[in-house]
């Protein structure tokens, strides 16, 4: 829910990307060749009966390491407080079980149940889920799992929601005060005493809600519900250096910043996991690596760099190897996030920001950033194609293509009755210390064209760590590029795009408002789709989404983002998990 | 990191220790020299050096380019910061041009702004802060070297002391974490900059920061110079009947030491051109949108693979230029030395 940096990836990065991340459903580029999957709506199958061992990989060896260098590096790996897209995949693919998970079956992810026999069962007024254990699941250590540990595990996550998700917050009874600020805090702080979730028995999780919560089960594969002994845990995030976890890998070691070493869990069972593989002996995640460097190495595939894997985006210097001889060796296909040109809705009048979508220069400035078909495509709606309900519209102005008609927008500006002497000034702050000097140029060219559009521009150049913290205050100068700089849905329902993102509950936390938007109207309108089904809401998020973009006009759709990943020549059957961004990491195999 | 100059103006010179065996300009017609003052001896030394020649040609070529910059530019038919993104191609934001006679050095990756314009003007910065510098640290160290010297006492330990503690300072990382901070000075409270205001900063901050490291080795060789002409027989009786000291500073001493001046200075040209080249490839000299050669360098250096258009003209400029200065300097050094003079 909270605006959580993803992997901060080339392009991405430079031009400053926000969004959340983590979620299920569909379609993936399959190994050996590059190929580019950019999809139809296809909703995340549940399928409550799939049982352990999962599917085997045709063809697939034991044995070998794989090595992932990437240039980012997360800052703990607390299962509790995980909420990015590198720790989290590594998390729920690797190291943790959760109460469900996803399986790939022919490209598609499918939410199965995983700790739990079933994907939960629901009271008839919604208000109560109840998940039940398997037999005989046991942590890396040999003792054995309990429910309790679970609910534990849930009501230390109270303890991250600075940087964890907070749907928790939300939906589970007692999380919240009368007037809607988090009052559970987490075991540490509030006690154990929390009406949200407990467990009758060992084998027995419920959790109990304050009002309906259609896509609980898809919550219910974050890392926050991995069971945690309570015995074990250290009260902050360094437990997560040594955290024991139930799935098919455990840490050997973790340097922050540097290294993270996974070896297999002997105390895993294949037969109660209908989800993971289990085919290496081992990974090595190296953090904070010169992208450029690793991925030149993983195209020769020399070495160690044979089976080496690298899920930062491609560099454009490398994009004729990779789409041409060593085609072999790239996957690309969507990602969860959607990125988005904020406009402040209390600063700028709907005609001006109308005359911004007019004069936007997104090609250039897609080429500027280095932004290629391999990094991004082209959005026009804020629900991702690959969400259920997705509506395929395109508004003039907002398509995230073209250049700009500079002749229209002054005619709108003038319309709205700005011009020469009475100029609109937009103000917006910019990276001005990133290295490569990308962040820079694109500043330049966006600030060149839409003067040239008849806007008057001031430009804020402030350091890129300190960007973050100033484009998420509300009641700052900028009334443009505001945070959240994009979206990444957490399941593939858009209940986890929308109501964070417009509700005007939100916009006091700042940083997550598109538009800083709030009105009364659009909250309304939320939370009646959200007293839906589950299907019944995606066709009604996909109207919202065109009403939402056509009547208020707060965030120009800009570009879906796309995976890359890059992998040297033992590596195989690398397939892209496109509700996560991420590669599938428990079915690769490596030749020895 | 010292300035460079430092070490090479000890050597240069007037001083006694000089090397016996560095080749020595030619010196046709020796009868002449008698006679004539040590500046009229170099010059006409420094004009039958071929070496001295085309150096100084190399320098007054990149001094045209970047006065001439806008000319050119627009000879060429193109304008600074124009960004054309026609010319990029949208597969993989390399241009889909090469050089061409629209665009001499081709286009820019990415942005796609005009290479040669982006070169003709990054020689600006470069030689401005070079000069500029030079002649500003100069006059710095000749005032400092030449009241050290001729006061002594208390103001030759202040001075002394001063230079110890300069040279004490890591200088690369005593500019990276200052620029900044200036930076932040000029900036009113409240206020942002945008890139141009930064870009003029960050200017004058560069010059200020090598004008304030750059007098220490000047300061030292005129003071040691002075120590030695104080007590000569001509400042002795200049003192006896009563000229001033100021007189004596600049009328009777001064002019004993326009050599090594002359040679400091011709060597802190290169060696401040190379250190706005590099503050800039660093991220802490000049930023977008104002050219400079050492930022263009950074940006072209992981192009290098697909575009070396980009990387080479900035490239071959600086070695070109501040070999031609190096060149330069050490032709005005041996012009100077007096161990040649006969």
């Amino acid at each position: 829910m909270r605006g959580t940096i993803v992997r901060a990836v080339g392009v991405a990065a430079s031009i400053g990307l926000i969004a959340a991340c983590a979620a299920p459903a569909k379609d993936a580029g399959t190994s050996g060749t590059a190929k580019t999957t950019d999809g139809g709506t296809i909703a995340a199958p549940l399928d409550p009966t799939a049982k352990g061992p999962a599917p085997e990989v045709a063809g697939a060896k034991k044995g070998g390491i794989l090595t992932v260098s990437y240039s980012t590096a997360p800052s703990d790996m607390d299962p509790s407080a995980q909420f990015y897209q590198d720790s989290g995949i590594i998390m729920t693919r690797l190291t943790q079980r959760s109460l469900t998970s996803f399986v790939t079956r022919d490209g598609n992810q499918v939410l199965v149940p995983d700790l739990a026999t079933d994907l939960g069962k629901t009271s008839p007024d919604g208000l109560t889920w109840t998940f039940t254990l398997k037999d005989g699941i046991k942590y890396s250590d040999g003792s054995p799992v309990t429910a309790g540990d679970i609910a534990y595990a849930v009501k230390r996550s109270f303890a991250f929601t600075d940087t964890g998700p907070t749907y928790q917050v939300d939906f589970l009874k007692g999380a919240k005060d009368a007037k809607g600020e988090q009052a559970y805090k987490g075991p540490w702080e509030s006690g154990e005493n929390f009406a949200g979730v407990d467990a009758p028995d060992a084998k027995t999780v419920v959790f109990h809600l304050d009002r309906r919560w259609e896509t609980l089960p898809y919550f219910a594969a974050f890392s926050q519900t991995s069971p945690i002994p309570k015995a074990k845990e250290t009260k902050n995030r360094d437990y997560g250096n040594k955290a024991v976890g139930t799935g098919p890998y455990k840490i050997k070691s973790f340097t922050q910043g540097a290294e993270l070493v996974l070896e297999k869990n002997t105390f895993w069972d294949p037969a109660t996991d209908p989800s993971r593989n289990q085919y290496l002996d081992g990974y090595v995640f190296k953090f904070g690596q010169d992208s450029i460097k690793v991925q030149q190495g993983i195209l020769a595939s020399n070495g160690p760099d044979a089976t080496t894997l690298s899920w930062d985006s491609v560099d454009a210097s490398l994009i004729d190897q990779v789409t041409g001889a060593k085609a072999s060796q790239f996957v690309t296909g969507p990602s969860s996030c959607v990125i988005a040109v904020n406009m402040d809705t209390r600063k700028i009048p709907l005609p001006v920001r109308k005359a911004i979508g007019a004069a936007y220069p997104f090609d250039d400035i897609n080429k500027a950033a280095g932004a290629t078909p391999l990094s991004q495509t082209p959005a026009s709606t804020l629900v991702p194609p690959q969400i259920p309900g997705h509506l395929d519209f395109k508004i003039e102005g907002m398509t995230g293509t073209g250049n700009g008609d500079p002749v229209k927008a002054k005619a709108m500006l003038a319309a709205a009755g700005y011009g020469p002497g009475k100029e609109f000034q937009l103000v917006w702050y910019y990276t001005d210390d990133d290295p490569s000097n990308v962040a820079q140029q694109v500043n330049q060219v966006r600030k060149t064209k839409l003067m040239a559009a008849g806007f008057k521009v001031k430009d804020i150049g402030v350091a890129g760590k300190d960007r973050r913290t100033l484009i998420a205050k509300i009641d700052g100068p900028h009334n443009m590029l505001e945070s959240p700089a994009g979206w990444c849905f957490d399941w593939p329902s858009a209940d986890s795009i929308f109501p964070p993102t417009v509700s005007s509950t939100q916009i006091k936390a700042g940083g997550s408002n598109w538009g800083n938007l709030a009105d009364p109207k659009v909250d309304a309108e939320m939370a009646r789709i959200q007293k839906l089904t589950i299907a019944e809401q995606g066709p009604e998020w996909g109207k919202f989404d065109k009403w939402l973009l056509e009547t208020y006009v707060p965030v120009l759709p800009w570009y879906n983002d796309k995976s890359n990943f890059l992998f040297g020549t033992k590596v195989h059957n690398v397939i892209n998990d496109a509700n996560h961004g991420m590669p599938v990491l428990d079915s690769i195999w490596v030749d020895q | 990191m010292s300035l460079g100059q430092v070490t090479s103006a000890d050597r240069a010179g007037l001083t006694a220790d000089a090397d016996p065996t560095r080749p020595t300009a030619p010196a046709k017609d020796t009868d002449r020299q008698h006679g004539r003052s040590p500046s009229q001896i170099a010059w006409d030394r420094l004009k039958g050096d071929t070496i001295a020649i085309i150096s100084f040609g190399v320098v007054v070529f990149f001094v045209l380019v970047a006065v001439f910059a806008p000319l050119l530019v627009k000879l060429e038919g193109e304008t600074l910061n124009v960004y054309h993104s026609d010319l990029i191609s949208a597969m993989d934001t390399y241009p889909i041009i090469g050089a061409n006679t629209a665009h001499w050095f081709g286009v820019e990756p990415r942005t796609g702004r005009d290479l040669f314009a982006v070169w003709a003007y990054g020689a600006r910065p470069s030689l401005i802060i070079g000069f500029v510098a030079a002649t500003l640290s100069t006059i710095v160290g000749i005032t400092l070297g030449l009241l050290a010297g001729y006061l002594g006492g208390k103001v030759d330990k202040v001075i002394g002391w001063t230079i110890d503690l300069l040279l004490s300072l890591p200088l690369l990382v005593v500019v990276l974490a200052v620029v900044p901070v200036i930076q932040q000075r000029f900036t009113p409270a409240g206020e942002t900059l945008t890139a141009e205001q930064k870009s003029g900063i960050r200017f004058y901050v560069l010059i200020a920061i090598l004008v304030f490291f750059g007098w220490i080795g000047l300061a030292r060789l005129i003071r040691g110079e002075v120590f030695s002409l104080r007590e000569r027989e001509f400042v002795q009786a200049a003192k006896v009947i009563g000229v001033k000291t100021r007189h004596i500073l600049f009328k009777e001493i001064l002019p004993n030491l326009v050599g090594p001046i002359i040679v400091s200075a011709s060597i802190a040209v290169p060696a401040y051109i190379t250190y706005e080249a590099t503050l800039s490839y660093l991220g802490a000299g000049l930023v977008e949108p104002t050219p400079s050669w050492g930022r263009t360098v950074s940006n072209a250096q992981n192009a290098y693979a697909r575009y070396p258009l980009f990387l080479w003209p900035p490239v071959l400029s600086i070695a070109s230029l501040v070999l031609a200065l190096t060149l330069l300097g050490e032709a005005i050094r041996d012009a100077f030395d007096p161990n040649t003079r006969r």
